[in-house]
């Protein structure tokens, strides 16, 4: 864990962003599902969840600007500003030369994910505003084309997964730092994903609730998804604990990592998978386990972007943690690991009963179970800086600066380089005198 | 193409005199450091460093690593001085993340942040793992060290290592520098004295980030000095992310589309005793 490192302060509009991002996404995803195999009464609910998908995409989008420090650069992101300001110099568009340059500015960097992800979202943007129109008026004539089956199953499946990658790159943003907790899991992306999936589910839910005339087969239906995501959901928190290795009894000291590890655990994940799995379909139970997964939805964005922050401030205070061990010498390991073995015994069956899973259930339900507990295992019983060791080795050569030899070129900047960079300098003031 | 340049700081032989850092303000019109309440400079209160960390003014940074004995009089005192600057890594984390392309590499190989470029999102500072990039509270973009790029390209060395009174700071062409390196760390081992016996390079060599272009001669491990021992590229992470995201992914379809197939919840709704009854909220 490097606590070395100064704080971005990514605050209260990140949080947000990646909150109603995941959600945005979620629910895209699942009017899409609804859309594609639900009967009549679901695809009802298929227009709502696109009517939400392109509104909190959009206040995400706005979110992310007003973060910036300098909100009129935003489309720093997606342009390379000097070749623009360099076509515009060139008197762009009204010079051949100047278009030359303009089509090559598209600033694309695709080992990073905030760059892609840039993209992703606005291309996510566009898909979402798309659906929504073509729900809104499906009857006028450019959007009627959208609902012709060879163009509407394939731009839908596309903007799915353009809005997965939305829910999934702010997981792998994190990871691609050098920040306490961000770098140490690979696991943050797909929890991200999977808690995408459950809070767009407890949104269909809500709906549901509101709407009043959904009959009980839907609801029933998004029941049994929510089951599954959280049960995935809960699978992949696991993971990710177990990957934090020695750092977890640290985070563990602080109120952000207390907040993310129980208050997900607990309101995110137990409380409506406890819901879920009383028999039958219910409109108040499915309406309080949405509102339990929202909120332990929010706390996982809430913990996790400010944990790092409260870890670099009471550096001096944590803990110290022992990188030769691991994460089963400490006294969080062992209550954690007993907890995953219970976890992984229990949930899988009780799901694949509820869910009425095809195959032989209790098979089915052990091999998950042995599965999960032989990853986390690796994680638990390998001492921490072997696991680090193997993380610096990593997949190399994925971006251009990765074994980059000393005077190599350009590396990871190949792009938007200037020929003539405006230097800050005395020397102007010095040859002025 | 100029040859890679950079500094090789021999932390033996710094007094903490600071001259660096002021050169540094100097040559690049860094405001000083100002408290809340007075237009002056205080002082830390809890260090013989009164300038305290890297910040958007001090793009150097002269540590204090005072050790105290543990007597409740504290009668031993050792201190480790050490001018850290930004490390102008062969393989920068800074760099590979920044999504506007602000970061550059230059033709001396340092890296350098093009102001007019950045649009404050911070990624580069959550990248670093020195601590040395920070957002500046009037330009309000990423600051660092720019290797005085300016006075490179007129062949002149930067202001720091150029007011380094002891030496400590050596700039030239790595190559140099590296023979520089590991001929004073020969001649310190070779003197048998216990305070060398730890006295090792950080960054000299290729295995944090592929080389430091600023590369230091430490007398402890480098966590003595708030160096990481295991820094890493962040897009290294990136291809694993991806693949159990897209797992994760995969994951979540099956299990909607086992959900959602109609047949089944309707026969489980028609096992219910009591009729469906339309337009209940419940």
């Amino acid at each position: 864990m490097n606590l070395f490192v100064a704080d971005p302060e990514w605050g209260w509009w990140i949080v947000l962003y990646f909150f109603l991002g995941g959600i945005a996404a979620g629910c895209y995803f699942v009017a899409t599902i609804v859309d594609l195999i639900g009967d009549e009464g679901d695809r009802r609910l298929a227009g709502i969840g696109f009517t939400v998908a392109f509104p909190l995409i959009a206040l995400c989008g706005i979110f992310l600007i007003l973060d910036l420090e300098r909100p009129e650069r935003f489309w720093h992101m997606l342009l390379q500003s000097e070749v623009v300001h360099q076509a515009l110099d060139e008197g762009w568009p009204w010079s051949g030369s100047s278009w030359e340059l303009m089509v090559q500015a598209p600033m694309l960097k695709h080992w990073s994910p905030m760059s892609i992800g840039a993209w992703a979202l606005a291309l996510f943007g566009v898909c979402s505003m798309l659906s929504l129109v073509g729900n809104l008026l499906p009857e006028r004539r450019p959007w009627r084309w959208l609902k012709k089956p060879w163009i509407r199953w394939p731009f839908q499946l596309f903007g799915c997964g353009v809005g997965f990658f939305v829910a999934a790159y702010t997981g792998a943003l994190l990871t691609a730092t050098n920040q306490p907790l961000w770098s140490q899991s690979e696991w943050i992306a797909a929890l991200f994903l999977t808690s995408a999936a459950s809070t767009g589910l407890a949104v269909f839910m809500l709906a549901s609730g509101w709407l009043g005339d959904v009959d009980d087969a839907t609801v029933v239906r998004l029941q049994r998804a929510d089951l599954w995501a959280l049960a995935l959901e809960l699978i992949v928190f696991v993971l990710f604990l177990a990957s934090l290795t020695v750092t977890l009894e640290p985070v563990l000291h602080t109120v952000h990592g207390q907040v993310f590890v129980f208050g997900t655990l607990i309101f995110g994940l137990l409380l409506p998978l406890a819901l879920h799995l009383l028999p039958g379909p219910s409109k108040p139970r499915a309406t309080l386990a949405a509102l339990a997964t929202l909120l332990g939805g929010f706390l996982l964005r809430w913990g996790i972007v400010l944990a790092p922050g409260e870890l670099l401030t009471q550096a001096p205070s944590l803990p110290a943690v022992a990188w030769d061990e691991s994460l089963w010498s400490t006294t969080a390991g062992k209550i954690f690991l007993a907890a995953a073995i219970l976890l992984a015994l229990v949930v899988p069956l009780l799901v694949a009963q509820r869910l009425q899973w095809p195959a032989p259930r209790k098979w089915s339900a052990l091999a998950v179970a042995v599965a999960v507990l032989a990853v986390v295992g690796f994680y638990t019983i390998t001492p921490a800086r072997q696991l680090q060791e193997w993380e610096v080795i990593g997949w190399s050569g994925f971006s251009p600066e990765d074994g980059r030899l000393r005077g190599g070129g350009e590396g990871a900047s190949i792009s938007n380089r200037s020929q003539n960079l405006r230097l800050r300098t005395k020397f102007e003031a010095m040859t002025a005198q | 193409m100029p040859e890679p340049v950079g500094f090789f700081t021999d932390t033996t032989i710094c007094i903490g005199c600071k001259a660096c850092q002021v050169a540094c303000h100097q040559w690049n019109d860094l405001p000083a450091g100002r408290g809340e309440r007075t237009s002056l400079p205080v002082l830390s209160g809890n260090s013989y460093d009164n300038t305290g960390s890297f910040s958007d003014v001090n793009w150097r940074h002269v540590k204090f690593i005072e050790q105290f004995s543990t007597d409740p009089n504290r009668t031993q005192a050792a201190w480790l001085m050490m001018s850290d600057v930004c490390k102008h890594c062969v393989n920068a984390p800074c760099l590979d993340v920044c999504p506007t392309g602000a970061i550059l590499r230059t033709e001396f190989d340092t890296v350098f942040i093009n102001e007019p470029a950045c649009n404050g999102c911070r990624d580069c500072i959550s990248a670093c793992p020195f601590g040395v990039i920070h957002m500046s509270a009037s330009r309000h973009v990423a600051q660092k060290c720019t290797f005085c790029y300016d006075r490179l390209q007129k062949n002149l060395a930067p202001a720091c290592a150029q007011a380094c009174p002891t030496q400590s700071i050596r700039f030239g062409p790595v190559r140099e520098l590296k023979r520089m390196a590991e001929q004073r760390l020969d001649q310190l081992k070779g003197l048998n004295r216990p305070q060398y016996k730890d006295a090792q390079l950080y960054g000299a060599d290729a295995k944090v980030l592929g080389g430091l272009n600023s590369f230091y001669l430490l007398l402890d491990k480098p966590e003595t000095y708030g160096l990481p021992e295991h820094p890493q590229l962040p897009s290294r992470s990136v291809p694993r992310s991806s693949l159990w995201s897209i797992f994760a992914a995969l994951m979540t379809a099956l299990g909607l589309l086992f959900a959602f197939r109609s047949r089944r919840s309707r026969s489980e709704v028609a096992e219910k005793p009591q009729p469906h009854a339309p337009g209940g909220a419940a």
